[in-house]
């Protein structure tokens, strides 16, 4: 086997550069790093066995500080001190209960623990939203609509088909609604009853039946138009062919 | 005294239970420099070595039970010791997702991090280059180059032959003397 001269005079010859490098450390290890380190091993090893898992604080730091070997020994055994075995503590205590320590007295579902998993992972997966599909027209939507129309034929019937001396206070009071442009604000002011009351005293099914049948339902406006346009009903109401009602 | 045991006393105290930990020590005391050294030039940083070494005299005292004697336990300890450096390593290397190059320039960014560093200084710049090796080789040069190894130990401990061992050295010493002039 190759002695020290050997492999010195072989690297000289490959490069005198490095052979002359040959011999210097330039890392430095903390002062009595060394002497505590087989210490140091074993109580790593001891506490392995122990089952208490060592975890060194690691630093990312190239130097070690001060006096951290002389004192690392002291540190470890002050921790296993501290830390101590939960068994070896409850035998100290009380053997008794350390003889049943791992005797389990209750007992699962059979496969619970097979069916754990996927049973929490069909809970914890998103729900599809409930998919509600909207009623197109209310049929209690149209009758209201239905009671708008009258109200508006009763305003634009008066306009049309009484003179400005004949005007009676209904009369009146519709122009006035129609002039402060108030046509919602009385819309909600009205209630079932008057509507019933209006029907039965000035109109017959025939009247209905006509009005029914001149709105065309799919123009009636829906219940977003009235959030959106305060005037919806005015529009309807504008388009809708009065003469029709008339003849 | 006790100190100058040979491996085979070591041995025979270790596996004797009433001097279990005594001859443990014993193993530890003997070799635990050249160890660290070995494992230092590998790893760089002091903490990282420390780890490592610690790792790695854990694995003796787990295996030092069903240790063969055919072998040398200086030599067993060294295999372990660089097959621990350069798990660590591939760790490392592992969580910050970087490439073998990346990895190897990163260990030439802890040198250069060190507390002493000295970029006009030969000794420094002998580091930054052995950094540069590709593991297996750097493995090879420090063997040789810091611990004086004959290639018949080292192909025990890295189970190569001599010649491919002795090849190896020889291009990694050309590889750091050219960094070296060039840098």
């Amino acid at each position: 086997m190759e002695n020290r001269t050997e492999i010195l005079n072989e690297l000289q010859s490959l490069s005198p550069t490095l052979a002359g490098l040959h011999g210097v450390n330039v890392y430095t290890v903390p002062n009595g790093y060394f002497n505590i380190l087989s210490e140091d091993i074993l109580h790593t090893i001891q506490l392995a066995q122990y089952g208490v898992i060592y975890s060194a604080q690691k630093k990312d730091t190239t130097d070690v500080p001060q006096g951290y070997f002389e004192n690392l020994a002291d540190t470890i055994l002050a921790k296993i001190k501290q830390v101590d075995n939960v068994s070896g503590e409850l035998r100290r205590l009380s053997p008794m209960l350390y003889s049943v320590q791992n005797e389990n007295v209750y007992t699962v579902p059979k496969n619970y623990f097979e069916q754990l998993q996927t049973e929490l992972v069909e809970k914890v997966q998103p729900q599809q939203a409930i998919v509600t599909a909207m009623r197109k027209r209310n049929f209690t939507f149209i009758k209201y609509a239905v009671a708008a129309v009258f109200i508006g034929i009763i305003t634009f019937g008066a306009f049309k088909f009484t003179t400005a001396n004949k005007l009676d206070d209904t009369t009146k009071q519709g122009l006035a609604i129609a002039k402060n442009n108030s046509f919602d604000t009385e819309l909600d002011k009205l209630t079932d009853e008057d509507i019933v009351k209006y029907l039965s005293n000035s109109s017959t099914d025939a009247d209905v039946a006509l009005i029914v049948n001149v709105v065309d339902e799919n123009e009636l406006p829906t219940q977003e138009d009235y959030l959106t346009d305060e005037k919806a009903l005015d529009n309807f109401l504008d388009n809708v062919n009065l003469e029709n009602l008339k003849n | 005294m006790n100190e100058h045991l040979d491996d085979k006393e070591l041995l025979a105290q270790f596996k004797d239970p009433s001097s279990k930990e005594k001859g443990y020590t014993r193993i530890i005391k003997k070799y635990q420099e050249k160890l660290y050294w070995h494992i230092r030039r590998m790893v760089v940083q002091h903490e990282d070595a420390n780890d490592v070494l610690q790792n790695m005299f854990i694995k003796v005292w787990n295996g030092l039970d069903n240790f063969r004697e055919d072998s040398q336990l200086y030599t067993w300890m060294y295999r372990i010791a660089t097959n621990e450096s350069l798990t660590f390593l591939e760790q490392q290397k592992r969580k910050s997702t970087l490439s073998l190059s990346d990895e190897e320039s990163g260990l030439s960014n802890k040198v250069k991090a060190s507390e002493h560093f000295d970029a006009n200084k030969l000794e420094w710049k002998l580091q930054v280059a052995i950094q540069q090796l590709p593991e297996k080789q750097r493995v090879v040069f420090n063997l040789r180059y810091y611990d004086e190894m004959p290639y018949q130990k080292m192909s025990e401990v890295l189970e190569t032959s001599e010649g491919a061992l002795k090849a190896s050295y020889h291009h990694a010493v050309k590889k750091i003397e050219g960094f070296i002039l060039n840098n």
